[in-house]
């Protein structure tokens, strides 16, 4: 590599490897880093969603697959934890997948462990259990659905309301032993040391599920080992700590309020005005990147650090802890292309990117220790390792497009000719004669002016006739609204004069402030638009009839004035 | 074949025909036996992913997704429904939004944030009774009391004038949130209700809360620049340039503060900068005018006069200060046309008629540009320069018992109200000439 036509900065990254041909479609929780065979070669770990029909569990060992397992339903998370202390230290791959836990270990299905249902209300069960003629049970529960609301059942009665008549009575005499109860979805996982901070050793895994509830489970004995109820439905989280000595839990919740979960006490921290899409833990401050392009800090208490604005939509974010530098960077993937590695608030690098990144996990792969490993839009993998002198800088000079520096700014005062400095000139000379001119040509137009109106009267005439169009719009939602009628005379020989708009409507429906329009004499081809506000007084929608009088009716429109109810009390 | 797995295919036979991925999971487990299929899919399976998209604004694979899982839960699912919804707002579908949301709120009645969005929804479509009818309702059916839905009833109140239900609304959502919207929303009704201790003490306080927010600092700014305490607006605006470098209301400020003292290269360089995002604002167009009049580049004020004049035809400042202009470059004839469009735009300002009555006067249209002074004095009574002006023509003309009773009541004016160095100097000059005439003659007259 010629460092000639390098630029100046120097790129810390090595391009380890990049397969365009990879074909990966997945979320960043679906990707992570493991030593799976305890032979000190890190494993990267891939939930592949694929195009949404067949799910993969993919394992690569440096540029290779090395094992692909079916998956039967999409993966929400996967994570590689120690099921034991035994030795080898082998760790197990993790998958949640609806209300299921799959763990593997050596590449090979280990166990399964299910998420519990949770109790649904004692008035479905007792229903459950009365009843047991199809029809009869559809109709409770239907009266049921219409007071609790749908969404409140439990799984059993939704999913026989929903069914088709014919297949009813069949579910429920295979049904009649299983209890009413709602079937829990994972929606985040995440893992957490248990016994002391060592990367290989056991950890819990904390489950956060659709029915708003966190579990705790053990995978040394795969049971619950603690449960909370949350106040909302958990969207993201973030562990740091050892669950038996101390632990933080940030959750973040659908309803974009941040929670903090510090030994058994649920604590809030703040509400933010959007989602978060990615949290992230650094040092005692909590990072989210949220859905409108920013990214924010705060304290455990709540208390908001600083803010900055992000180029684009961020699609996740990862910490890059390099203990080695003392520094914690954060990651973060835009949706147009580009991951950009803050230092606290501040841009240290861009790492430029083809396309978009969609997923990316940061740790060690192989024996590298600082492997950022991506998957881009089109599912290329791309491997990054962090080289050894690589160095990070706060004074990273970013190439703003859209910012010029202040004393860089030309500004376009509009310049003027010559012919325009000539003409200034001439006029401190000579402005009072200008000025007598202007006054004589301004009484000459008026002479003239007033002439052909004069003519214009001679020639003037009230007819009828077809050449005058009419246009009315109404505008606004009420209960104040505005009538335009637009006149316009297309006749060349006719002057209509003495003509007035009029208004036929319902009094107890309508206030009309002016309810007589004169119109001026109406020259060709000009739109003479007349105006009028109108007042509801009732919340009815109500007809107006636009009428042009002069002696006679000349024209009229009818207008369907817009509903106003809602508006009115 | 037993009874349970008779049911499973059963399931998945209805579920396959709704989802084609649950097709592939059917074959699969006559392939794999290692793990059954489940026995059926839940209703919010696939919530997370439909959030996992959203919040990556992927809204186009999100709305396949949620079609997909509303088709397979025939439109029960709430959450697909809510995320519908919020996607058709984002995209300015209001209504469709709307029913969205009011589907949610039949599958789950009790659930506040649903109601809030329909609210919400209702008060973007202007029906701001039946939005304050949702919120109430949230308001009752929440076990905790909920900053947002008093945050909104107060928006509700306020936009229907109602100040003093939306005070109390948005006071509790202050309390309860502490979010800077509320602030903010507060903040802007007790300017709206001329209680500007109140507003001030209330941004301040917000400000401390959320230091990084430069709307804030600017808020803070133009308030203490409408009572006039300059210093301390020139402040808050200097905190929120820190902040955001770019951002136009405060560089407006520290630019007009800055011309106000004279200091025009200043003024001018804000202006620049604003005028980066700003290159159609009229004000600033006429403001910088007024910088290069000040600095006596006569041509580059017409030119920046003349684009607000242009931006705005019905501007009548752009068109007194183009005539002012023109007076200081002595092009009266153009000047004079200024000025009475100006007039004829708004007739209710003394200076302009003061203006015109002097480029009359270099016109030798002497009677009109009397009665123009007199109309000047009838609108404003107690403007010195426009007496001052007077006198001088009343001099020219030769009408000296007038210019000396109009010179009495200028030293009146001086004396109780305070007046700039300038103005006392002319009246100083004036006097002097006046009384030099007056002193002379009279002994003759006597003799």
């Amino acid at each position: 590599m010629s460092s000639a036509d390098r630029p100046k900065e120097e790129n810390p990254w090595i391009d380890a490897y990049s397969d365009p041909k990879a074909d990966l479609q997945t979320f960043s929780t679906c990707l992570t880093l493991s030593d799976l065979n305890a032979d000190d070669d890190h494993k990267l770990v891939i939930g592949d969603i694929g195009n949404g029909i067949q799910s993969k569990l993919k394992v690569f060992k440096g540029t290779s697959l090395t094992a692909e397992l079916p998956l039967l339903t999409q993966p929400t998370a996967v994570k590689c934890v120690h099921t034991d202390r035994n030795e080898p230290r082998v760790a197990g791959i993790i998958v949640a997948t609806g209300a299921n836990v799959l763990v593997y270990r050596n590449c090979r299905p280990y166990f399964k462990f299910s998420v519990p249902p949770q109790e649904c209300s004692g008035l479905e069960v007792e229903i459950w259990n009365e009843i047991s003629t199809s029809e009869q049970l559809v109709k409770v529960l239907k009266d049921l659905s219409m007071e609790m609301g749908f969404s409140n059942l439990s799984s059993p009665s939704q999913n026989l309301l929903l069914m088709s008549p014919s297949h009813r009575e069949e579910y429920i005499s295979s049904k009649l032993h299983c209890v009413a109860k709602k079937q829990m979805v994972i929606t985040c996982v995440t893992t957490l040391n248990k016994y002391a901070s060592s990367e290989r050793d056991v950890s819990v895994v904390l489950l956060a599920t659709e029915s708003s509830q966190l579990f705790i489970m053990d995978p040394e004995t795969f049971t619950i080992i603690n449960e909370f109820q949350l106040p909302d439905v958990c969207c993201n989280m973030y562990a740091t700590g050892i669950y038996l000595v101390e632990y933080t839990l940030i959750l973040a919740m659908r309803s974009g309020a941040l929670y903090s979960l510090r030994i058994k006490h649920l604590k809030f921290i703040t509400q933010l005005m959007t989602h978060t899409v990615s949290l992230l833990m650094v040092s005692h401050k909590i990072i989210t990147a949220n859905m409108d392009s920013t990214m924010s800090c705060y304290n455990l208490k709540g208390r908001k650090y600083w803010t900055i604005n992000l180029p684009d939509n961020p699609l996740y974010m990862t910490g890059i802890p390099l203990p080695n530098l003392a520094l914690h960077l954060t990651a973060v993937c835009f949706s147009r292309a580009n991951i950009n590695l803050y230092n606290d608030s501040s841009l240290v690098y861009v790492i430029a990117t083809q396309e978009p990144i969609h997923s990316m996990v940061f740790g060690k792969y192989g024996q590298e220790e600082h492997a950022l490993i991506t998957i881009a839009s089109s599912g290329t993998l791309d491997i990054k390792l962090l080289k050894r002198t690589a160095q990070f800088s706060n004074d990273y000079k970013t190439v703003q497009k859209n910012y010029v520096k202040p004393h860089e700014i030309k500004f376009l005062v509009p310049k003027k000719s010559k012919l325009f400095l000539e003409q200034s000139l001439r006029e401190r000379q000579k402005c009072k004669e200008m000025h007598s001119w202007f006054n004589h040509s301004w009484t000459n137009m008026k002479v003239q002016v007033s002439e052909s109106y004069i003519d214009a009267l001679h020639s003037a005439n009230v007819v009828q006739n077809e050449a005058l169009r009419i246009i009315v719009e109404v505008f606004g939602l009420g209960p104040r609204m505005k009538i335009r009628t637009v006149l316009q005379n297309m006749s060349q020989n006719i002057m209509p004069m003495n003509y007035k708009v009029t208004f036929i409507y319902d009094a107890k429906l309508y206030k009309i402030h002016q309810p007589v329009v004169k119109v001026p004499l109406m020259v060709h081809g000009i739109p003479y638009s007349l105006e009028t506000l109108v007042t509801c007084q009732t919340a009815v929608a109500g007809v107006v009839q636009v009428v042009v009088v002069s002696t006679k009716v000349i024209l009229s429109a009818t207008v369907n004035m817009p509903d106003s109810a809602g508006i009115l009390e | 074949m037993s009874g349970d797995e008779e049911s499973d295919i059963l399931m998945n036979g209805r579920l396959g025909g709704a989802q084609s991925s649950l097709q592939s999971y059917a074959s699969k487990e006559t392939t794999t036996k290692q793990y059954k299929a489940p026995e059926f899919v839940p209703v919010e399976a696939n919530n997370w992913l439909i959030h996992a998209r959203y919040v990556r604004k992927e809204y186009d694979i999100c709305q396949l997704i949620i079609e997909e899982d509303l088709a397979r839960t025939k439109g029960c699912n709430e959450y697909a429904n809510y995320i519908l919804g919020l996607i058709y707002q984002h995209q300015g579908k209001v209504r469709e939004a709307l029913e969205c949301f009011q589907k949610c709120c039949f599958l789950n009645p009790r659930s506040t944030s649903n109601i809030r969005l329909l609210g919400r929804s209702w008060f973007l479509l202007g029906q701001r009774y039946q939005a304050i009818e949702a919120f109430t309702k949230a308001e009752k059916l929440a076990t905790s009391p909920e900053w947002s839905i008093f945050h909104n009833l107060g928006i509700c109140y306020a936009s229907l004038g109602r100040v003093g239900k939306a005070r109390e609304y948005l006071t509790k959502a202050v309390h309860l949130g502490r979010t800077q919207v509320s602030y903010e929303a507060l903040a802007s009704l007790y300017v709206t209700e001329n209680d500007i201790n109140s507003a001030l003490d209330l941004y301040q306080v917000a400000l401390e809360l959320f230091p990084s927010s430069w709307e804030i600092a600017t808020a803070l700014g133009q308030l203490y620049m409408q009572f006039g305490e300059t210093a301390k607006a020139f402040n808050y605006f200097g905190q929120a340039l820190a902040i955001n470098r770019t951002a136009t209301q405060p560089l407006l400020g520290i630019a007009s503060i800055c011309q106000e003292e004279n200091d025009f290269d200043v003024a001018l360089s804000k202006y620049k900068i604003a005028g980066q995002q700003l290159p159609e604002s009229v004000c600033l167009w006429n403001n910088m005018g007024l910088c290069f009049l000040g600095k006596g580049k006569h041509i580059a004020a017409i030119s920046c006069l003349k684009r607000a004049n242009y931006l705005d035809p019905m501007d009548w400042k752009s068109l007194y200060n183009l005539g002012l202009v023109h007076i200081h470059t002595k092009q009266y004839a153009s000047a004079f046309h200024f000025l009475s469009s100006a007039i004829k735009l708004e007739n209710r300002n003394a200076l302009s008629f003061m203006l015109l009555a002097i480029v009359l006067r270099r016109l030798s249209f002497i009677e009109n540009a009397t009665k123009c002074f007199e109309q000047a004095i009838k609108l404003d009574a107690d403007d010195p320069t426009i007496r001052i002006n007077y006198i001088s023509h009343l001099y020219s003309m030769n009408q000296k018992e007038a210019a000396l009773e109009q010179l009495n009541l200028v030293q009146r004016l001086i004396q109780s109200a305070d007046a700039n160095n300038k103005t006392k100097d002319a009246v100083k000059q004036l006097t002097t000439v006046l009384t030099k005439d007056l002193i002379t003659p009279v002994p003759e007259n006597v003799e």
